[in-house]
């Protein structure tokens, strides 16, 4: 199992051992690639962000974004999966190179944003119910004063 | 002043000798007083010069106390040479021209308490001791002897015309100054000097003597490259045990000095004026002034073992009168580092990459490799070298030449692969490195590189364009975590 950067190429071989890609090693990989002696030449393979701590011992997910001409691309056959982050970027915005006889599926977790909000605050649960439960009285009392 | 009688005595066989005093009288007062022993009626005990007698002397030309007068001492009447000494202010001819004495006076800006010697065929006159006190001269030198005029000295082996002497002033602490006086027309003769306060010399005369034993003078053709101009020299001044600029300035103003020991090419030091005949004098500074700190190098000679903080405080002038200045020795510098950062700095081809100067060929294993453009002084003498991406250091360079490459050339070998020399191409161990030192050629843009991709330390990668002036060049690194 191995990653390959290959800057003559500008592609990174996956190996064909590999059926699936953590984007925090592929992210690794592409470090140790460009500061090595060989590396340092070029202009750089991607950028990384994310990994916000959250709080509670949580981080946000890893978004990698190769840069142009930069891609991905899987040895063998057969489907592959990338997880463990967010990649894109790449030649023509495709991060991965297209290999006869082999399927990707790129997982792009969901993570969590914060959202701006305005105006009023939100009511709680039991504000709700509350709410709800006086509408329904009402209802009720018009229900019964008709019958 | 008439001439006191008691001064002198004249005997019947001509010779007028000094015998007590040391009133110094004009040529015109010896002429008057013969003149005046001549109408005597009788011959005195001491003086044995009257009416009876051959008439002493005669002037050339009209009387005239505000000019210095040629006399002729005749009929066998003559001074030898300390007599001659008690008269100034015109010339003493005798025995029939076979023997002159001719005046010589100092003009110029010449200090109350100056040193100031003569030098005739080649040596100081007299040995050295001097009848003339400190300050302006005039006197009497003799110029003819035997019917010979003296010979004149010799100046980088070329010889004066007879009858030439030179007066020189060169007295440690003082700007030198010398005058070649042609003495052969009799009368009185200028030697014009200027001597000043030389403000370069802070060593005492001892001090500056000792300093003198750590400089080699050489003798000898040497063609030397200095800032990338390869020149003639004619001689070689090489300085050792750390002597400054400034110090080897004094040592060779006391080498040159009045009293100096030292020969130089063959001359000794208190005459010797330059390296070869052609070459102009520098009168004030045999082997150059010293200005502001720098040292303008007499022509002809080649400066050896310069301090590394001199580098730039001298200038020389090769054989062919070419002024050569040494490089400007720049450095670039990336700084913020922390070890383990992988730095690389070459120069900037404008679009975002390393510019490929040079095509680079070689076989494989070779150690040696020849670049095309040559490289010049503006890359380093020693250092690391990219060539079809793969790192080289070099130990030497030479030519079109890169010698002691590390590693050897790999397999395959290189056919004009493109390359491109690297200022700094290295992982650092220290918070900032350094190119080793080059010659500024002019101005150009520099690209720097700093990654570091580990774990603990990772960094955003950083590159940077900056400009390498004459002062140099240097960046430091932006180190933005990256995830």
């Amino acid at each position: 199992m191995a990653i390959v950067v290959d800057f003559a190429s500008s592609r990174i071989h996956i190996s064909s051992d590999q059926t699936s890609l953590d984007v925090g090693a592929l992210y690794s990989a592409i470090k140790d690639a460009q500061d090595s002696e060989h590396g340092v030449m070029y202009v750089t393979i991607a950028s990384g962000a994310g990994r916000f701590d959250l709080g509670g011992g949580r981080t946000s997910g890893l978004v990698v974004r190769l840069n142009a001409p930069w891609q991905v691309e899987f040895l063998g056959s057969g489907q592959r999966t990338v997880d463990g982050g967010t990649l894109v970027g790449g030649a023509g915005g495709q991060p991965v190179a297209s290999t006869p006889g082999t399927q990707v599926i790129l997982n792009r977790p969901a993570d969590a944003f914060g959202v701006a909000t305005s105006g009023a605050p939100v009511p709680t649960a039991d504000e709700v119910a509350n709410a709800v439960a006086a509408r329904l009285s009402v209802t009720l009392k018009q229900f019964i004063a008709l019958s | 002043m008439a001439i006191t009688a008691t001064d002198f005595s004249v005997a019947s066989n001509g010779d007028l000798r000094s015998i007590a005093g040391s009133t110094i009288y004009t040529a015109l007062e010896l002429h008057a007083w013969l003149q005046d022993l001549a109408d005597n009626p009788a011959p005195t005990a001491d003086d044995q010069v009257s009416i009876l007698a051959a008439n002493p002397s005669e002037l050339a030309g009209k009387r005239n106390a505000l000019r210095p007068m040629a006399v002729t001492l005749l009929n066998g009447l003559n001074v030898d040479d300390t007599t001659s000494r008690r008269f100034k202010f015109g010339s003493l001819e005798q025995q029939a021209g076979a023997v002159l004495y001719t005046g010589l006076k100092t003009i110029g800006t010449i200090p109350g308490d100056a040193s100031i010697y003569i030098v005739q065929n080649n040596a100081k006159i007299n040995g050295g001791t001097k009848w003339w006190p400190a300050g302006e001269v005039q006197t009497l030198v003799k110029a003819k002897s035997g019917g010979a005029l003296i010979a004149g000295n010799t100046v980088a082996g070329v010889s004066q015309a007879a009858g030439t002497a030179t007066v020189f002033a060169r007295q440690f602490g003082r700007t030198y100054s010398h005058f070649d006086v042609d003495l052969s027309p009799g009368s009185e003769q200028l030697a014009a000097l200027s001597i000043a306060a030389d403000t370069n010399i802070t060593l005492s005369s001892a001090q500056a003597q000792a300093k003198f034993a750590d400089i080699t003078v050489t003798i000898g053709d040497t063609t030397q490259s200095l800032g990338g101009v390869s020149k003639l020299y004619k001689g070689t001044i090489t300085l050792s045990n750390g002597i400054t600029i400034a110090e080897a300035y004094q040592a060779l103003q006391w080498a040159t000095s009045e009293s100096s020991t030292a020969t130089i090419n063959g001359e000794p030091g208190w005459r010797y004026r330059k390296l070869l005949s052609s070459y102009q004098e520098n009168q004030s500074a045999p082997f150059g002034a010293l200005a502001g700190g720098k040292w303008l190098v007499a022509r002809g000679w080649w400066l050896a073992g310069v301090l590394p903080a001199d580098s730039k405080n001298y200038q020389l002038v090769s054989d062919d009168n070419t002024i050569v200045t040494p490089p400007t020795t720049i450095g670039v510098t990336v700084g913020n580092l922390v070890a383990g950062d992988y730095v690389i700095a070459a120069r900037d081809d404008g679009a975002g990459g390393f510019e490929a100067t040079h095509t680079a060929t070689g076989t494989a294993a070779a150690t040696t490799v020849t670049l095309s453009p040559a490289p010049d002084a503006s890359q380093p003498a020693t250092g690391t070298i990219r060539i079809a991406g793969n790192k080289h250091s070099y130990t030497g360079k030479s030519g079109s030449t890169l010698t002691g490459l590390s590693p050897a050339i790999p397999a395959g070998g290189y056919s004009s692969a493109s390359a491109f020399f690297t200022y700094i191409d290295v992982v650092a161990d220290a918070v900032s490195e350094s190119s080793e030192p080059f010659n500024f050629a002019s101005t150009f843009n520099m690209r720097a590189r700093v990654r570091n991709g580990a774990d603990v330390s990772a960094i955003v990668p950083f590159e940077s364009v900056f400009s390498v002036t004459e002062a140099g060049g240097s960046v430091n690194a932006v180190r933005s975590a990256d995830v």
